[in-house]
């Protein structure tokens, strides 16, 4: 009882020290001495990307240091809408032509269009089915004029496009389809 | 017996083997050699490699191809468009049909562009390829020689480009089964009225649009009379003809 009484006192005198002790300033180095010894926190790349992108940052600029910038957005704008141009409009005169088959009639596991722009060949020329559709569909590049075509289905059967308006018999028993690409010109109707 | 059994079949299939091997070589030798001169020639190595391809998966012996080829040569000799020729060459092939029939075919389509060509000497433009390719071509998909020659005769005269619209104008239309005298009378507007621009060779698109939603062949060269007269263009045939624009250069079925 004796002793806790006496530790008692003992806590109660070294607050009341502590209270009227002088206050003095801590050494000058002390914050940098007690980051020092603290080891580092390690982020991860994810964490520091996540922080780069969310942490808000202010930007200063001067007009006359902003028109280089603008000028070169500019330039890349008009250079990927060139590019873009290239991409889908004529290429070195060609048209892009989309065939169409409908297999209602003929069941197919695949077919590919098949005509005097390609010899005739199927390499390169596989149709895509289009289930929203619900046909075998291929776009490509022709030249103006007249281009006599089939499908060929499941790399055997060839079949005339039933919806080509106008054929011609190709002189081995079948009837070609022919296909007319405008020149520069495009007519409308 | 037995023993002359042991020894005798073997060596008759190896003879047999050896006498193939040996003609096959032969036959692979002189497709080369005219494979060559057709290349001198001016026939592409892509139909080259065509028959090549066809004698190496076994589809065509050196001598079919030889023969195929030789065709080429023949129409390249003669001076005249090789490209139409080597196409149906590719095509029979691709379709497999039987090297003797592709041969017929250009046989027959090789008589046709002679035909054209003569045709087109008389009238004085025997020398433009792509006038041989429209006429031997037409000629070749049932336009008659002598509706082909009386346009020559008549419009031999007028420019080169206006000719060379109208023939293809006559032979597609004649192909798409238009009647002779409407597509003659249409033609004979537009020279007159000087209006056969090129835009006209693409004609045929409006004609069988037109005629694919009901409009009948006569007022559709109706139209076409009367666009040429006032110098307009095909597009203006088809908002003559009450259609709206639309764009027909993309088939959607």
């Amino acid at each position: 009882m004796k002793n806790i009484h006496q530790k008692k006192l003992s806590d109660e005198t070294i607050a009341q020290r502590i209270r009227s002790a002088s206050e003095s300033r801590p050494p000058a180095d002390f914050v940098s001495r007690v980051m020092d010894g603290l080891e580092p926190k390690k982020l991860s790349f994810w964490t520091r990307v996540r922080l780069w992108l969310t942490e808000p940052r202010s930007m200063t600029f001067t007009p006359v240091r902003l028109i280089p910038v603008v000028a070169t957005v500019a330039v890349l704008l008009v250079v990927g809408i060139s590019q873009f141009d290239m991409l889908y409009m004529p290429d070195n005169g060609n048209h892009p032509v989309r065939f169409v088959f409908r297999s209602d009639a003929v069941p197919a596991s695949n077919v590919a269009v098949i005509g005097s722009f390609n010899n005739w060949q199927a390499t390169g020329a596989m149709m895509q089915y289009d289930r929203s559709a619900g046909a075998w569909v291929l776009e490509m590049p022709l030249p103006p004029g007249n281009h006599e075509y089939m499908f060929l289905i499941d790399g055997e059967k060839f079949v005339e496009d039933p919806y080509a308006p106008l054929g011609r018999d190709d002189g081995f028993g079948n009837r070609n389809s022919i296909i007319i690409v405008d020149g520069a010109y495009e007519q409308a109707l | 017996m037995s023993r002359l059994c042991n020894w005798f079949f073997p060596a008759v299939v190896l003879l047999s083997v050896l006498l193939c091997g040996g003609v096959a070589t032969a036959e692979q030798v002189d497709f080369e050699a005219m494979a060559k001169d057709a290349e001198d020639c001016g026939i592409s190595s892509v139909s080259v490699n065509i028959l090549e391809t066809a004698i190496h998966d076994g589809k065509l012996s050196g001598d079919e191809a030889g023969r195929l080829l030789g065709h080429l040569v023949e129409v390249c000799s003669e001076k005249l468009p090789t490209v139409p020729f080597e196409e149906k060459m590719a095509e029979g092939l691709a379709k497999r049909v039987a090297p003797v029939a592709v041969e017929r075919v250009l046989a027959a389509k090789l008589e046709d562009y002679r035909d054209a060509k003569i045709i087109l000497t008389e009238a004085g433009k025997g020398d433009d390829p792509s006038l041989l390719v429209i006429a031997g071509e037409g000629l070749s998909n049932g336009v008659s020689t002598s509706e082909l020659q009386a346009f020559a005769s008549a419009r031999g005269e007028n420019d080169e480009k206006e000719f060379l619209v109208g023939m293809e104008m006559l032979c597609l239309l004649r192909q798409a089964g238009f009647d002779a005298a409407l597509v003659n009378d249409t033609l004979d507007t537009g020279f007159e009225s000087g209006s056969l621009s090129p835009d006209w060779r693409y004609f045929i698109r409006v004609a069988l649009v037109a005629r694919e939603r009901g409009v009948d062949n006569a007022s559709i060269m109706k139209a076409a009379r009367q666009v040429l007269a006032s110098g307009g263009v095909p597009g203006d045939v088809s908002i003559r003809l009450g259609f709206t624009s639309r764009n027909i250069g993309r088939r959607v079925n």
